[in-house]
């Protein structure tokens, strides 16, 4: 369970790592909604050579790329699979019984498959060139105008900054606990469902009981270094927008142009 | 018969990626019965993965742990019943503890053994009297008694199940010198009462030198010494260059025995350092 | 020698768990000063009051009666609390609960963030503060995947980063092992020596407390020796009385004058034992 991390960073020193972490939230939107904007495959393929050279810049090897993959594969699937058997129209291909697949049926599974994994590598490549703390900061930044509404901004994201700061300590912790009341002969792994829900107990009992004390004596801990809320803090890490990230900004301008101008040139040629 | 016999035991972390580490390499052990073995050595030395070897908490990657003469893992399904006969009590064992009374959470482990109420019952109490828990306390939430009264239920229970070897990480860690002391002699009275052999990781030389009649000393991943408390002792300087801190007495004792004393090299208690200095001091003065 | 802590008659109790159940006084009417610049010991039982002592310095606990003062404030005034906090910073126990950040140097500048400090100021700080304790080389470093010792040590950068007079730490080694004790144990010194920062240091280990320039040892809520560690620790039978333990090499001559040999019984350290029974066989 130790392994596991939650908003998987790939340390670097790329362009795209050293991208302001505003730009990247706003961009990787942005991004998102281009693809749902793209109505064929010149425009989509558009979009798919932007994310290869996204990669390249950002030095992650295309394995780490695929790994994020691996965990929605089963998604990607189911999609395609849908799309290829509840189209119409088209020619069909193959028939048999109530299925019919259409050409029409197959051009839609693969582009709704691509246009899948395109979002999942444009949102993974956020994740891995962008520290939690910094994404944390971003959002805190970003949504700063918010707080006109009385949202809780700075309180919102200091919770998440602890909850990335305690998931480590409390996956030790389980593992110790667990540990333990095995030691005494818990039976964890048999049983129905019941019982095994039942033989969570003795783990989520402690488990609570440390967090509290842990989120008392981290409330004392803060307190005592003058933490008083977001009212008046500095920070130490500034946000600044450079050159790199106008660069950046027009490059996605660029993009959406691109693939406006696809969608209707190629507008024969659009799926679904 | 020893009642722990390790054969070439090595586990490995992370095995098959890039980033795999032994924490223990090529174990070769054996314990008798009867004895009280302190395991010592800095942290990241071995001592919690090879004591998680012996109640089958982990497995070997490699090699083969027999307890009472059986290969642990000759029946994978058996594995939960070679923890009542391994009772192995983690550091800090007092955040483990959840049940509504400390009755109850005593029970816990001789309820998983299936034993009869009656039983149950009886070896509850029995445990409590081993760490000093009056029948009060046990009616109350264990989470309303005192730092040092949880750290003795929870103990108590390990105890419970009666195991042949009792197994502690650090059992007095956080404690006062007196709440040391309470804990060390429950442990003597739980081992003379049943006759189990008793395993007791430690930092604290200063005791294991007082209680145990052996000392294991791991260092990188392997077993450096196992030996009686005398024999590891009179290494201390080897001790002290793997970074373990050896009593302050037995430091003393070396260097006035480098200074010309007659003196034993492996003295590791006050009252013998005391006794072994008089009769030279008396003749010094006389 | 200027004060920079005074308790003046403090006492305190913890509230019970209903009015009816009233709790005993855990500090039981001390007055102690605290000099700028000292280092200074508090040892005692579990539950003699130790840790609230440390508590009650920056107002995480206010005296029931009596004045507790930091540099002349009382901590009691909720306008000086703020005001304190800047003064004294506070250590914990344990190490995972104190630190905030996902990152070594983020955490270290938690506290002059709170302050507002300038950012390139509290870049300064933080390098600055890292480098004081040891850490500066892991300063991109996940808390979580360091020692214990090395986490307590980022928790005190954190704290000289708020450039605190004084530091207080509540039994900072009694979750380490004996490597993190030393590391531990050496910074504080350190920062003792060079930059004259003033500490107070609870602990219960007896060979913490022989570093100390003045060891105050509690029982029951009250101070029962306070001297440099030499006068307090040769004391054998009072600081066996309250439940502690004296260093071997002082209970080594203390046993050996007990059965008739004349010799030295004020050490504190092994050289001195050594000497001193080297003195007494006359091979001196």
């Amino acid at each position: 369970m130790r392994d596991l991390t939650i908003g998987q960073y790939y340390p670097g020193q790329s362009l795209l790592h050293k991208t302001d972490p505003r730009v990247k939230i706003i961009l990787t939107l942005v991004f998102i909604f281009i693809i749902f904007f793209c109505k064929n495959f010149f425009s989509l393929g558009l979009m798919v050579a932007a994310l290869l050279a996204g990669v390249l810049l950002s030095r992650v090897p295309l394995k780490m790329m695929l790994k994020s993959m691996r965990a929605i594969t089963f998604i990607i699937i189911i999609t395609a699979l849908l799309n290829l058997f509840y189209s119409t129209g088209g020619k069909v291909l193959v028939s048999f019984k109530f299925f019919k697949i259409t050409d029409t049926g197959v051009y839609t599974a693969i582009f709704v498959a691509v246009r899948i994994m395109a979002l999942i590598v444009g949102s993974t490549l956020l994740t891995y060139t962008t520290t939690p703390t910094m994404l944390t900061d971003a959002i805190e930044r970003l949504l700063k105008p918010l707080k006109l509404f009385h949202v809780p901004v700075h309180t919102l994201a200091m919770m998440m900054t602890l909850a990335l700061r305690f998931i480590p300590t409390l996956m030790e912790e389980i593992d110790k606990i667990m540990n333990a009341q095995k030691a005494r002969g818990a039976d964890l792994e048999s049983g129905g469902l019941m019982q095994r829900a039942k033989a969570l107990v003795p783990i989520l009992i402690p488990l609570f009981v440390s967090s509290f004390r842990r989120a008392y004596e981290l409330a004392f801990a803060m307190e005592c270094r003058c933490y008083t809320g977001g009212e008046g803090r500095t920070r130490m890490k500034q946000m600044k927008l450079k050159g790199l990230d106008s660069v950046l900004i027009v490059g996605c301008a660029v993009l959406l142009g691109g693939v406006i101008a696809l969608n209707i040139f190629f507008k024969a040629f659009n799926v679904g | 018969m020893p009642i722990i016999r390790l054969e070439n035991v090595t586990h490995n972390y992370g095995d098959g990626t890039p980033l795999c580490v032994s924490a223990i390499k090529n174990i070769n052990i054996e314990i008798e019965e009867g004895e009280l073995v302190g395991i010592i050595g800095h942290t990241g030395s071995g001592k919690s993965t090879l004591i998680q070897h012996l109640n089958g908490l982990l497995s070997p990657t490699q090699g083969r742990v027999w307890i009472d003469g059986e290969d642990i893992w000759q029946n994978k399904k058996n594995i939960r019943s070679v923890r009542f006969k391994v009772g192995l009590c983690f550091q800090y064992p007092e955040y483990q503890l959840f049940e509504e009374t400390v009755f109850k959470d005593i029970a816990f482990g001789p309820k998983n053994m299936k034993l009869s109420e009656e039983e149950i019952k009886q070896r509850v109490l029995e445990a409590a009297e081993f760490v000093g828990l009056t029948p009060e306390l046990l009616e109350k939430s264990p989470f309303d008694l005192s730092g040092g009264e949880k750290r003795r239920a929870a103990i108590a229970g390990v105890m419970a199940m009666k195991p042949k070897i009792l197994v502690l990480d650090e059992p007095t860690a956080g404690l006062d010198p007196r709440g040391k002391e309470s804990i060390l002699k429950l442990i003597l009275r739980y081992k003379e009462a049943t006759g189990a052999t008793v395993l007791l990781v430690t930092h604290n030389m200063e005791d294991v030198a007082r209680i145990a009649t052996k000392i294991l000393v791991m260092n990188r991943a392997q077993v450096l010494m196992y030996d009686t408390v005398k024999n590891v002792f009179a290494h201390s300087e080897e001790l002290e260059k793997i970074g373990l801190t050896v009593p302050q007495i037995t430091r003393v004792c070396r260097e006035l025995k480098k200074r010309g004393l007659d003196l034993d090299e492996s003295i590791y208690t006050v009252e013998d350092a005391c006794a072994a200095l008089l009769p030279l001091l008396k003749k010094g003065v006389g | 020698m200027e004060r920079i802590i005074e308790y003046q008659d403090v006492t305190f109790r913890y509230e019970g768990d209903d009015e009816n159940h009233v709790l005993p006084l855990t500090i039981n009417g001390i007055t102690l000063n605290i000099e700028k610049g000292s280092f200074a010991a508090v040892l005692g039982r579990n539950g003699s009051g130790k840790s609230t002592l440390a508590k009650l310095t920056n107002a995480i606990h206010l005296p029931e009666d009596g004045r507790v003062l930091v540099e002349g404030l009382d901590t009691s005034e909720e306008k000086n609390v703020e005001l304190i906090r800047r003064k004294v910073g506070m250590v914990f126990q344990n190490p995972d609960n104190q630190i905030v950040a996902t990152i070594v140097e983020d955490d270290v500048a938690f506290g002059p963030e709170n302050l507002g400090i300038e950012p390139d100021e509290i870049r300064r700080r933080v390098d600055d503060a890292l480098k004081a304790v040891g850490m500066y080389e892991f300063r991109l470093a996940e808390p979580h995947k360091l020692s214990g010792g090395q986490k307590q040590r980022v928790a005190i950068a954190g704290i000289l980063a708020m450039q605190t007079d004084c530091i207080v730490l509540d039994e900072p080694t009694a979750m380490l092992d004996p490597i993190g004790r030393r590391e531990v144990l050496a910074t504080v010194q350190r920062l003792n020596r060079e930059r004259g920062i003033t500490v107070l240091m609870i602990t219960h280990f007896m060979e913490e407390a022989v570093q100390a320039d003045r060891v105050i040892v509690l029982d029951h809520g009250k101070v029962f020796l306070d001297g440099c560690p030499r006068d307090v620790f040769t004391n054998t039978q009072a600081i066996e009385r309250c439940g502690l333990t004296v260093p071997q090499a002082t209970a080594l001559t203390r046993a050996l004058a007990d059965s008739g040999i004349s010799i030295r019984t004020d050490v504190l350290t092994e050289e001195e034992c050594v000497e001193a029974v080297l003195k007494a066989c006359g091979k001196e």
